[in-house]
Formats: structure tokens, sequence, C-alpha cells
């Protein structure tokens, strides 16, 4: 099977179970390098196309890879503005010179019903969406019992295997309810004023973005210092959208007949954070 | 480790007498007589134009200030203990309202009734209210401070090599990038620690022992084109907050590229606050008389081991 068939087939296999092409073709979702017409060894799944990844799937002798995000440092993969940058260069020499294929997953997989990123990190967390009708697109979950932020960032932490997580508000606040998130599809707190807490991925520190895109982490102060205790767990993106990939791989392996295909973690991009920086629990001031 | 901020709180607030102006006096006979000599928001502004643009957020222009008040952050919290110290002029690179207005042209873009629904539960939201009515019922006038970078200059970055002992390390070009003599990883992290006092929402990459000779300065957001395009000239970017799938994924790319580049990434908040420091100071030089605080954020991120 050649790379342009599998994709074909992926999108009649959409289609099929209930996510009919974009009326506007997707300008993430093409292939980033290699030749469509090849054939194909293999197959990875993964969160980010970082060059370790490539590497492994190289060793693996595998010529395909599905990521759910960008391989050239920006969402719409246009490379203009690297020019002659070396580490560009490297990445895309070593990306010609073993003949890979790249095509990316992402807006396809975030149309799925039910989202197959929200899926697999539902799935990672042992968590089940709250039932609502209509599903809202980010997943709501009343937790079994309540319990601190504390606790549920040792659990989600735990579950997630992430190092360089970050979490605000009161440790010993009690959550009840959350909203999960991954990636940069973040809750936005504002809308959901009867969740505690929100499990995502990465926001925009600040409040240098455009509304609706906002703060979170100020509005959750905030919402603190009026005595609606409210926190975040920030996950970083590979802490919510690499492991969910394995949801892809699953569906591919389904109908995609003599072809191996597996999930690659991509991994959290950060160091292991340094003695003294890995617990930091805010000590209370008097 | 402690913090060693050259200007604390404590420190710096009240320095130069103005500490028996912030606490010891109060009443509104000696408001008045304040006010009458106090001069407008203005006025104060105008003192920082080198330094910063300064963007009407809330209130008057031409309000007499009855005192000063620095916020890296001007969370709720913030604005309470601004007003507590009987400060009347807001001034912080961030806004209290958590994100520029929405753009009136996005109102036909795709998705934009859920965006209009999402900015109407945020200005519906108890937050938003209570800011906007703890703002007007105290007078407050609040300015955002958008840091000056043009034609080299990078002010921010400037404060933070100032913050960082590094100003005579600077690196001829275009660019802010400082060689400060024995850094490797490890050396920076800790004085990210100790002058900005990042902890829980610190994240690098590179490996601890490594080396570096010259140190891209990002302060706030650091944006994928430019940051990318100035690294290409220093071994490491210190910054505040990044994208994962952009200059993230550049650096962690670029040890398997042999070209091996190092991230310290602080947090935004923290990453102002050597503006927010020289902001405060031209404020202090330029109205000596008007009583000054500049509140110093902890880090307001923590973690647990994972």
């Amino acid at each position: 099977m050649t790379p342009r068939e599998l994709v074909e087939l992926i999108n009649r296999k959409a289609a099929a179970v209930g996510t009919p092409p974009s009326p506007v073709p997707s300008r993430r979702d093409t292939f980033k390098a290699g030749d469509p017409d090849a054939q194909i060894t293999g197959i990875f799944t993964t969160g980010m196309t970082t060059f370790n990844v490539l590497r492994r799937a190289v060793a693996a002798g595998r010529n395909m890879i599905i990521p759910h995000e960008d391989t050239y440092f920006r969402d719409n993969d246009i490379t203009d503005f690297l020019g002659d940058d070396p580490i560009y260069l490297a990445k895309k020499a070593f990306i010609e010179q073993n003949k890979l294929i790249i095509w990316r997953n992402h807006d396809l997989a975030h149309r799925m019903r039910p989202d197959q990123l929200f899926a697999g990190q539902l799935r990672t967390l042992g968590w089940t969406a709250d039932p609502i009708n209509p599903a809202p697109r980010m997943p709501i979950v009343t937790l079994p019992k309540p319990m601190t932020l504390r606790a549920l960032t040792r659990y989600a932490v735990a579950r997630t295997g992430t190092h360089s997580h970050r979490v605000t508000g009161d440790p010993n606040m009690i959550v009840r309810k959350v909203a999960v998130g991954v990636g940069y599809a973040f809750p936005s707190m504002p809308t959901m004023p009867d969740i505690d807490a929100i499990v995502g991925g990465e926001s925009a520190e600040g409040s240098a973005s455009t509304l609706p895109t906002l703060d979170q982490s100020a509005f959750a102060a905030d919402m603190t210092a009026l005595g609606r205790p409210r926190g975040i767990i920030f996950l970083g993106h590979m802490g919510t959208e690499d492991s969910p990939m394995t949801v892809v791989a699953d569906w591919l392996r389904g109908f995609v007949p003599g072809i191996p295909i597996d999930f690659l973690p991509a991994g959290e991009p950060f160091h292991r954070p340094l003695q003294g920086f890995t617990d930091t629990l805010p000590v209370r001031r008097a | 480790m402690t913090r060693s901020l050259k200007f604390s709180r404590r420190n710096f607030c009240l320095s130069g007498g103005q500490a028996l102006a912030i606490t010891g006096l109060a009443g509104p006979a000696l408001a008045q007589r304040r006010q009458a000599r106090a001069p407008i928001a203005q006025t104060i502004v105008s003192a920082l134009s080198e330094l910063a643009d300064a963007e009407l957020i809330s209130g008057r222009p031409e309000a007499a200030v009855t005192g000063v008040a620095l916020l890296s952050n001007p969370t709720l919290a913030a604005l309470r203990k601004a007003v507590a110290a009987h400060c009347s002029l807001i001034l912080s690179p961030e806004t209290p309202f958590y994100a520029h207005p929405a753009d009136p042209a996005a109102a036909s873009a795709p998705f934009a009734a859920m965006a209009a629904s999402a900015i109407s539960a945020l200005h519906e939201s108890p937050a938003f209210k209570a800011k906007q009515a703890f703002i007007a019922d105290h007078g407050l006038t609040v300015y955002r401070l958008n840091p000056r970078a043009n034609s080299g200059r990078d002010i921010s970055a400037e404060a933070t090599a100032a913050r960082f002992g590094w100003t005579a390390h600077r690196v001829p070009g275009e660019h802010p990038i400082y060689a400060p003599p024995g850094m490797s990883v490890g050396t920076l992290i800790g004085l990210a620690h100790a002058r900005l006092g990042a902890s829980g929402g610190l994240r690098f990459i590179g490996d601890p022992a490594m080396r570096l000779r010259s140190i891209l300065i990002v302060p706030g957001t650091a944006e994928v084109v430019s940051t990318t395009q100035a690294l290409r000239h220093a071994d490491a970017l210190l910054t505040g907050d990044v994208r994962e799938w952009e200059v993230v994924t550049y650096i962690n790319d670029s040890a398997e590229a042999g070209l091996p580049k190092a991230l310290v990434a602080t947090g935004r908040i923290l990453s102002e606050q050597p503006l927010v420091e020289r902001c405060a100071l031209a404020v202090r030089n330029a109205f000596p008389g008007v009583p000054l605080r500049n509140l110093v954020e902890p880090d307001p991120f923590w973690r647990v081991q994972a």
C-alpha cells in the first residue's frame, strides 16, 4: 500500500463512521515529506515528529510517520522563516536521506466522534466523561470521589508520567468536577462555572492573547480570591496528545492489513526537573 | 535556596521615606491635601515613555494619583494589596482582564458564534465583574505597559540582563544576546531561581552540565519566528512562556541535529519582573514624593515529584 492509498482509505473509513471529509480541506493534515506513492514498510503514530522519533523510526525499519503535531516548528509547517537554519536543514536532510514519509493527522483525529485525542487522554487518566447531551467537545468528569488539588495532581502525574507538569491553585482545595483538555485545546474556565479544576495540556500564560483565548491561570487566581477556589494542572502538550495517538494506531490496525502499525512516544521535550525543583508545593504564608 | 532579589517587596516599596506616606497617613483631609498636589496618571506614565508604551485599560488619565502600584500580575489579590496601600494608579505588563479585547474583524471567522459565547461567558463571570467593579469602586486608573523593543534595543531583555549582572557582557548585534563567563545550563537554572524566583514553573531543555557561551533573552512569550532566527546566534534561550510545538520542538531537535541548544523557561509573569522593577525605578526617580509599591509575586506554579 502507498501512503496516498492509505490516506484515501483513512478518509473513507472516517466517513463510514460518521466523519465525512471537511468542506474546507485541512491545511494541517497533509503530506509534510516523502513520496506519497512509495510502498509503506511500517507506520508509527506519535504526538510530535521530533528528530529523535525520526531516528527511532528508521532504526525500526519503518518509513511512514503519522504525527499529531507539526514537523518544522510551526503549525502551518511553512518553512520560509527557517532559511538555511542548520537545525532545520539537518532534520530535513535526515528525512530525505531515509526516504521517510510524514502525513500529519491532526484535524481528522479531532473531528472523529468521539475525538480520538480526548478519548485517548480519558483512557490514560482512567476517567469516563459525564453523560451530557449534546456532548461537549471538552469532556467534563465528576471524580469518583472528591480529592484535593494536590492529590489530583499526584494522580494525573502518575497516570501520565509527566515530570514537567505545572500546577496553579491552592493544593488543599477540594476538586469534585474537572474539565479535560488536550494539547492547546484548553477548556475555557469562564464557560464552565461549575468545574473546580482543569486537567489540560498547555495554554498561553499572561494576557498577550486576544479573546476568546485568555490567561486561564489569572482567571483561576481571581476566582480563588473570590472564595470560589479553582485549580489548573498543565500536563504539557506531550502529556496530553502523545499517548492518545495510540488510539489512532489502534484504529488504523483495524482496517489496514499487512502493515505494522504502532504508537511511538515522542515523550516530553523538557528535561526532568533538577533537585529543588521537583516538589515545589507552595508554603502557606501567614 | 532563598530568593535574593535586589529589590524585594520589603526593601524596595518602602524606600526613600515613603513608608510613612503609605502606612501612616489616612483620613479624608489628608487624602484631599495629597491629591491637591498629586501628579495626574498621564504625567506619571509619560515618565516611562522610553521604557514602555502605556496603554490605558481603565480609569482616567487625568485622575490625581495617590500612589503608584507596579504589578507583575494584576490579579484581584494584587489589586487589593495596591488599594490597601492607597495606590490609585496601577501599572503592569499584563491587563487585569486576561487578554486583549476581541478583534471585531473576527466576528465573521469560523467558530465566531462559539467565540462570542465564550467572550460573553467571561464578561458575565464573577471574576471579570468583581474586578471591573473593584477598579471602578476604588477609582483606579490602570495602564498596561508594553515594553519598548526596537532599533536593536529590547528594554525588557536589558532589564533582565541587569538583574542577572550581565549588562557588561552584551554581545554586539541586533539581538539581546549575552555572554557571561562560566555559564552552564545548571548555573543558569540556579540564577533563574535566585534572580527571578523561578521554582515550580521552571522548565528546561539541555544537559545541566552543558557549557553556555551565549544566552538569548526573550522576556514574556518567545514567538517562534523571531526567536529561532535570533537563537541561531546563541547557545541558549532564557525566556518566559513557550509553545511546545514551536520553539520548544526546535530546541528539542537541536541536540539530535548535532547543534545542541538549551532552553530555560521561567514562566511569563516572572520573566517580566525586571521590566516592572525598571519602570518602578523610573517612576521613583521622576516622582520621589509619590508613594510607590512594586509588588513582587512568587512563582504562580508548583509541581509534585513525578
